[in-house]
């Protein structure tokens, strides 16, 4: 084995003795082919192309008749000579597979010869949809990945199911070679070339300890050589509708009130009334309290309380808080290059506004780089991105006022409040305290203490700043044909801050200086907050170098074999802190501000039995990640037929508490291809390319949350109490805890008809993720009530398609592109379970509930019995038998609930339909969710009877025998019971199915060059329409709700957007 | 070609360097904020963590023990715990404050001392503090635990009767079995008698225990277990060292917090500071039981200083709504005083009592209480000790020590929406139902 190695080597070793030496770039359109190879005719010797497209071929003799190849392009021969550099233009083959190169961030591989998952998007359909961030783009592009909608943990992107409990489920994402640390959304679209997104273990191995999630390559744009200036300008405006606030159901103002007027009377409200607190009530409360003690008469109560029947706050909402959302996009750019230097520089603005008045953002990007050929082996690359946003987030939210019976301060305002009078004027609403007291605390002489939510929008003055940067450099040096060596190096920094400023007028400061106020025996006022604004500041950033050296080796020799290998040392630092003060006291003038004493409890202006601290509410932090790669991978194709690939890597970092020797997780992976379609005896002739590829390894997740030593942190300040240094527990010991590991199996054929009619690729993989870590619920008696450990286990399974058909191809083109994922998730390892309530509350995705043998989130229920058709109660199953003992229900242990399904979908995907007739074009893409459920919510009477707003089921409730036929809302209780309204609640009465189908967009564009029309200005110019979130066409359950946005206040509005695209 | 392989080694050789010393890199903590606990410094932090974790205690028993009244309105704001307590219902809670956060004192106090089990034991002040700190916190949650869910002590049974889990190591995948009431009670008495001694009088501040303060505790936990001579003893030996009594004369009844704040201004009877861990009842939502209210007289200051015109309790020690739950003064001035009548020191019991007394009436108005047994002694003690110490979380102890006599046994009685509730003297609910998740994590034994 060893002596064929050797033997191996010193077969191309020999190539290098040689004469004449040509050099230059193999491109299409302007686009570099990394692995086009190029041989001499004749001879065997050959040189493939590295990652820039260029080559350095050495041969005997004053010429070389060469060939140049590429796998999808039409082959090349030329006669070439020393001496000047050559730019040689390969044309695509349209009988070849379309994808050409594929970016793993560490190499570009020729997607013939990859044995992994991939899957490329390009410029052109990154460019279809009209959106301010480059990720929302990726939806419908590709099987097996998805944005899950839904609540909590179970929302977000997702590629493949997700393979982790307790860590991130995010994928990796990498722009321009290194993981990106900042925020995603400071990336402009208009700067990406492509983006690649690596799903299996031979694909993102090479990523080591955080692949295991999948990882997503983002390439930039970057210059071309041999190109006079190319500037390209591209500007669109989308404008959203008005959101419909009137989407969730929520109980008439009318029945609002007949429900206040019956806690009244019943006395609910008689402690709160004599609140030291000085809770705050309803106009109608105030009314009927008035006409109880006779102030006014109870005609004159009842006639101004019919008056409120008729009024809706949603109405004021409408009005005032939301409009429609308007956002516009503007980049410029210009390319170009000479032989020695290629270049490109990007220049971006966007503008939006969003639905809440008061919140809008703007974003401005600067993208510059230059490629330098310093000799003709030396190259180096240096970059430039910048990235600032603003934002103002003024919005105030929903209106809220603290609820005299619950105490909570968050409760929705009642819902026949008014923000405004008819001409508009802000009018004061209760918020925390009741009227009559403010009125008669003014008189003490403490600042206005009225709240008018409508002015405090207007006051409102909270600013982000958020300004992020990436140098780059990368020095390529070629030691020898097909063998170079690159250093990379990256700094990236990212600075945001907060300045949320609550001057003296906001209610706010007004009631924190009030209720800090203090007024002795004879009179004289103290103000222990002191007069004038607060002022919240805080401040994050990151910084991170990124350094990489890497060996490069990709040769072919003779007609058989190709060998790609690279090698190299990854070390990455990345520094996190974030800051956050307060001033009180504040003067925007003069930027001043006054101290506070912080420690002595005061005595509350509100409620003197009480005392309260000045809220303190600075915090400091610094973390710091650091990794240590190792890596290696190689490929090798033997006849351009049969694929090897392997690669290895070894993960270092500063996971804390853990002994170096345990920091580090090897991973590797192994892969074959077989292009059986090039063998000799393949005789399909309708089906030109069949290829089966299969590959196996690990990759990981790391989690830093978690630690084998007992960790603790100090409190940011000293203990409440005393002042004293005070510690928490973070972390309990667990001397046995490991890295996570996935094992990913992929298998796939992708393949082609003539004339690429149809093409596409099937794949199905087995993800299965082992030690993975997870919290799980304890028994109290050991201190921790959540472990964290490596005691957990998963698996996905799923199919991944991808069909493109062109249906029609003539002068009318009509293409389809469909695709369909299905995964099946289940968690297969989880020891511990927990009771029914847990997994029906919270497994949803709210919190983390395994239960091993089920999706990691899935609905689950308490199985429903109807109502009973005597008094409307609800009625489940205990035992077997029709019951209303609903304590005992509520205690049934995980194995009496219902299990209805996940809570992600199980099969999803798209189909993307284009006609194009000359320079027009229509997309149109539908896609959907299916195999999924979700829980509805509906009337609480325990909300109710808490004075709070409650659902719109209220008015669908059992009334009267024989609406158990026509409803399955539980009738009003006489009394309370806390019991039934839980039973309710986790009821599978309130389950649905969630499939659907969606219309999600339609892309019109209008397309003229200087080639159909000499007269044009330009060389292009390309006009495009874009309508999205056009509505559901299909779902399973009955009902208004869209089963993706179940749980939000209003879906996402229809959006469209105009845009106008010139190439110079 | 030589040389280009050489070049090649040197471009390795230069990444190495690169990386060097990477020991060092990797040894960076991720947070600046963290730590290993490993010195005494980070060990007392542990047991400083006041605030929400060391200086709580459980607050069902106070929902219970029929010392403050709900109205209906009132009870159906609360959550089902607190609805369910009141009633002395039998339904079992998910899970309960009241087990977890004991546990979790526990669970830190066997932080430290496996802490300290790998240092270098020494004789300083500041390590035998932190132990014995570790110890009292430990002693004083199973204590709590025990009073609410195991059975009255009672020598005679005890070894039969289950305890609770008592986990002595930081180790969260050992999952223990109940022990006996004898091994809970002494293991309770084993740490409170090591920490006694590693103390200094006065601690440097009231969260942390100090002698006298552990003295109290032993008194209290020997009181509830019927050793009179020994609750007694500690009872004096505290007093010996400290035994200042706050003047009630001096407090103003009109204000609607009249109590100073402890750990601010200084409450002279305060020996060791906690409060109990939920609001149980804001202090508008309940009113005290009327036969409680009736027996203060005129002139005794703590009918004002405890209680509003509306009933409702504002006398915590704390100084804010929430219950005081710690060790005073005054408490072990009625420890001493009950135990000096139930050895027969009849003249002792009383002198004991009117010491307290004569701080908590109008100077002038004050008359000495005599006593010509020393049942009627008893009788007149547990009499005063009710009216000092309500709000204070200790009638649910006393209730379930005095139903073992018959003298003082007594039902309670709630009437919730014409409905009538009643726990017998020694009723099963005198014992809380252990949490479900407790149950179904551990497979412990459920309380009947």
């Amino acid at each position: 084995m060893k002596t064929a190695f050797i033997l191996f080597f010193a077969c191309f070793l020999g190539t290098l003795h040689a004469q004449s030496v040509v050099t230059g770039r193999v491109v299409t359109d302007s686009t570099a082919l990394p692995g086009a190879v190029i041989k001499v005719k004749g001879s065997g010797t050959g040189v493939t192309a590295d990652e820039k497209g260029n080559f350095r071929l050495e041969f005997d003799g004053p010429s070389a008749h060469i060939q140049v190849s590429y796998i999808g392009f039409v082959s090349t021969e030329m006669i070439v000579i020393p001496g000047r550099a050559l730019t040689i233009t390969l044309d695509p083959d349209a009988n070849q597979l379309g994808e050409v190169v594929i970016s793993t961030g560490y190499q570009h591989i020729p997607r013939e010869r990859s044995t992994g998952s991939f899957s490329t998007v390009d410029n052109a359909l990154l460019s279809r949809r009209v959106s301010p961030d480059v990720l929302s783009r990726l939806d419908d592009t590709m099987p097996g990945l998805i944005t899950n909608k839904g609540r909590g943990g179970a929302q977000g992107l997702l590629i493949r199911g997700q393979s982790t409990i307790n860590s991130a489920s995010s994928p990796l994402i990498i722009i321009d070679n290194f993981p990106y640390e900042g925020d995603i959304s400071t990336l402009n679209p208009n700067d990406v070339e492509s983006v690649t997104v690596l799903k299996d273990a031979a694909a993102a191995s090479i990523w080591g300890s955080r692949a295991g999630n999948g990882v997503i390559v983002i390439t930039t744009k970057k210059g071309v050589a041999d190109l006079g200036p190319q500037i390209s300008f591209n500007s669109n405006v989308t404008v959203s509708q008005k959101p419909d606030i009137y989407y969730q159901p929520r109980i008439s103002s009318s029945d609002y009130i007949d429900n206040e007027q019956r806690l009244f009377e019943s006395g609910r409200y008689a402690s709160a009334e004599r609140s030291a607190s000085k809770l705050p009530f309803t106009p109608v409360l105030e009314l009927l309290m008035a006409a109880r003690d006779k102030s006014i008469t109870t005609e004159q109560a009842r006639a101004e309380i019919d008056k409120l029947r008729g009024l809706d706050v949603r109405s004021d909402y409408d009005r005032y808080l939301y409009r429609p959302a308007i956002s516009q996009q503007y980049a410029l750019s210009i390319k170009g290059g000479s032989g020695k230097n290629r270049y490109f520089i990007s220049t971006g603005y966007d503008k939006g506004r969003a639905f809440s008045t008061g919140n809008d953002n703007q974003r401005f990007t600067l993208n510059i780089n230059n490629t330098f050929s310093l000799s003709s082996k030396l190259e180096l690359s240096a970059g430039l991105y910048y990235a600032q946003a603003t934002n103002n987030s003024n919005s105030q939210g929903p209106v809220t006022y603290t609820n005299p019976l619950s105490g909570f301060t968050g409760a929705a305002i009642y819902p026949y409040a008014q923000l405004a009078d008819q001409t508009g004027a802000p009018l004061p609403l209760i918020n925390q305290y009741r009227l009559s007291y403010l009125q008669q605390a003014r008189q003490t002489g403490v600042l206005d203490w009225d709240y008018r939510p409508l002015q405090e929008l207007q006051l409102a003055d909270n600013k982000s700043r958020l300004a992020d940067y990436r140098i780059n450099a990368t020095l390529n040096y070629q030691i020898a044909p097909g063998l170079s060596f690159s250093t990379l190096y990256q700094y990236g920094n990212g600075a945001s801050s907060v300045r949320n400023h609550y001057s003296q007028q906001t209610y706010m400061a007004r009631n924190l200086i009030n209720r800090f106020t203090s007024i002795d025996e004879n009179g004289v006022m103290s103000r222990n907050v002191p007069l004038g604004g607060v002022l919240d500041r805080t401040q994050a950033g990151y910084s991170s170098h990124n350094v990489r050296g890497q060996l490069d080796f990709s040769k072919s020799f003779t007609d058989a074999h190709q060998l790609t290998a690279i090698a190299g040392v990854e070390l990455r630092d990345l520094g996190k802190s974030s800051a956050s003060y307060r001033t009180y006291g504040y003067d925007d003038n003069f930027a001043t501000g006054k101290a506070v004493n912080y420690i002595t409890p005061f005595v509350n202006f509100v409620n003197p039995a009480s005392t309260i601290r000045i809220p303190y509410s600075d915090m400091q932090s610094e973390e710091t990640d650091r990794y240590l790669s190792y890596y290696a991978n190689a490929g090798y194709t033997l006849k351009n037929r049969y694929t090897l690939s392997a690669s290895a890597r070894l993960d270092q970092s500063n996971l804390f508490g853990v002994d170096a020797n345990d920091k580090g997780v090897p991973l590797y992976s192994a892969g074959a291809s077989y292009n059986i379609s090039k063998e000799d005896f393949y005789r399909l002739l309708w089906l030109p390319v069949l290829k089966l590829r299969g590959t196996f390894g690990y990759s990981g997740n790391s989690n830093k949350n978690v630690s084998a030593l007992t960790t603790a942190s100090f409190g940011s300040r000293g203990d409440l109490n005393t002042g004293a240094t005070y510690a928490t527990i973070q972390n309990p010991p667990n001397p046995g805890l490991r890295w996570e590991k996935v094992r990913t199996i992929n298998v796939g054929v992708d393949f082609q008809t003539t004339n690429r009619t149809i093409s596409g690729s099937v794949e199905y993989y087995h993800k299965k993720g082992m030690d993975l870590i997870g919290s799980m619920p304890y028994p109290g008696s050991s201190g921790v009530k959540l472990f964290t450990g490596n005691y957990a286990a998963t698996s996905s399974r799923g199919v991944d398609l991808i069909l493109d058909a062109r249906m029609i191809n003539s002068g009318l083109q009509w293409s389809a592109n469909f695709m369909l994922s299905h995964v099946a998730e289940k968690v297969t390892r989880y020891d511990i379970k927990s009771l029914a309530a847990f997994y029906i509350n919270s497994g949803d995705g709210i919190s983390i509930y395994p239960l091993q043998g089920k999706p990691l989130y899935a609905v689950y229920s308490m199985p429903w019995a109807g109502l009973d058709p005597a008094n409307g109660d609800p009625q489940g199953y205990l035992n077997g038998e029709v019951s209303k003992d609903y304590a005992a229900m509520l205690n049934m242990g995980a194995d009496d609930m219902l299990y209805h399904g996940p809570a992600r979908p199980v099969l999803y995907g798209a189909l993307r339909n284009t006609i194009s007739w000359k320079s027009l074009s229509l997309s149109v893409n539908t896609n959907y969710r299916m195999g999924y459920y979700y829980r509805t919510r509906s009337v609480s009477y325990a909300e109710m009877n808490a004075g709070l707003l409650t659902h719109g089921d209220f008015s669908r409730r059992w009334q009267k025998p024989g609406d158990e036929q026509l409803t399955s809302v539980p009738s009003m209780p006489a009394s309370p019971n806390v019991n039934r309204e839980s039973f309710y609640s986790r009821s599978s009465a309130l389950v649905k199915k969630a499939d659907h189908i969606r219309l999600q967009d339609i892309n019109l564009s209008y397309r003229l060059s200087k080639s159909s029309l000499p007269g044009l200005p330009f060389h292009s110019v390309h006009l495009y329409l874009y309508a999205s979130n056009l509505g559901i066409i299909w779902k399973s359950s009955e009902g208004h709700l869209d089963p993706d946005y179940a749980y939000s206040d209003f879906i996402p509005p229809a959006s469209m957007s105009l845009g106008i695209k010139l190439d110079f | 070609m030589k040389t280009q392989m050489v070049n090649m080694l040197r471009l390795m050789l230069l990444i190495n360097l690169l990386t060097g010393c990477t020991g060092d890199f990797l040894d960076k903590k991720p947070q600046k904020s963290l730590l290993v606990p490993q010195g005494l410094t980070d060990l007392q932090a542990l047991l400083d963590n006041s605030i929400n974790l060391m200086n709580v205690t459980p607050s069902l028993p106070m929902v219970s023990d029929g010392d403050f009244i709900m109205s209906e309105p009132v009870l159906q704001s609360q959550s089902q715990m607190t609805q369910s307590s009141y009633v002395w219902s039998d339904q079992v809670q998910n899970e309960l404050a009241d087990w977890d956060i004991p546990y979790k004192q526990v669970f830190y106090c066997n932080i430290v001392l496996d802490g300290l089990a790998n240092m270098q034991p020494d004789a300083g002040t500041e390590y035998n503090s932190v132990k014995a700190g570790a110890l009292f916190f430990r002693a004083l949650a199973f204590y709590n635990l025990a009073q609410q869910f195991c059975a009255q002590y009672d020598p005679a049974t005890a070894s039969q009767l289950p305890g609770i889990p008592l986990g002595l190591k930081a180790d969260i995948n050992q999952i223990l079995p109940r022990s006996s009431l004898a091994q809970t009670y002494d293991r309770i008495i084993e740490d409170l008698l090591k920490a006694e001694p590693l103390l200094e009088t006065t601690p440097l501040y009231l969260t942390r225990p100090s002698r006298p303060a552990v003295q109290a505790l032993l008194a209290r936990v020997y009181l509830s277990m019927g050793d009179y001579a020994k609750a007694g003893a500690f009872a004096q030996a505290c007093l010996a060292l400290k035994n200042d009594l706050l003047d009630y004369s001096t407090l103003k009844p009109a204000s609607a917090s009249p109590f100073p704040l402890p750990l601010v201004s200084g409450n002279p009877e305060v020996l060791f500071y906690s409060r109990v861990n939920t609001l149980v009842f804001d202090n508008t939502g309940a009113t005290a039981d009327s036969s409680l209210l009736k027996s203060y007289q005129d002139n005794d200051l703590r009918k004002l200083l405890y209680f509003n015109s509306a009933a409702n309790y504002k006398g915590s020690y704390t100084g804010t709504i929430y219950p005081f739950s710690g060790l005073s003064t005054s408490e072990v001035y009625l420890i001493s005083a009950e135990c000096q009548a139930r050895t027969g020191q009849t003249a002792a019991a009383m002198s004991t009592l009117n010491k307290l007394l004569e701080n908590r009436w109008i100077k002038s108005e004050f008359k000495q209480l005599t006593a010509s047994s020393a049942d009627q002694a008893l009788s007149v003690i547990l009499s005063e000790r009710r009216k000092e110490m309500v709000g204070r979380a200790v009638r649910w102890q006393d209730l379930r020590r005095l139903n073992q006599q018959p003298a003082y046994a007594q039902e309670l009685v709630r009437i919730v929406g014409g409905v009538t509730y009643r726990l017998a003297a020694n009723g099963r609910r005198y014992l809380f139902k252990i949490p479900l998740d407790q149950i179904v994590g551990s497979g412990i034994e459920q309380n009947p």
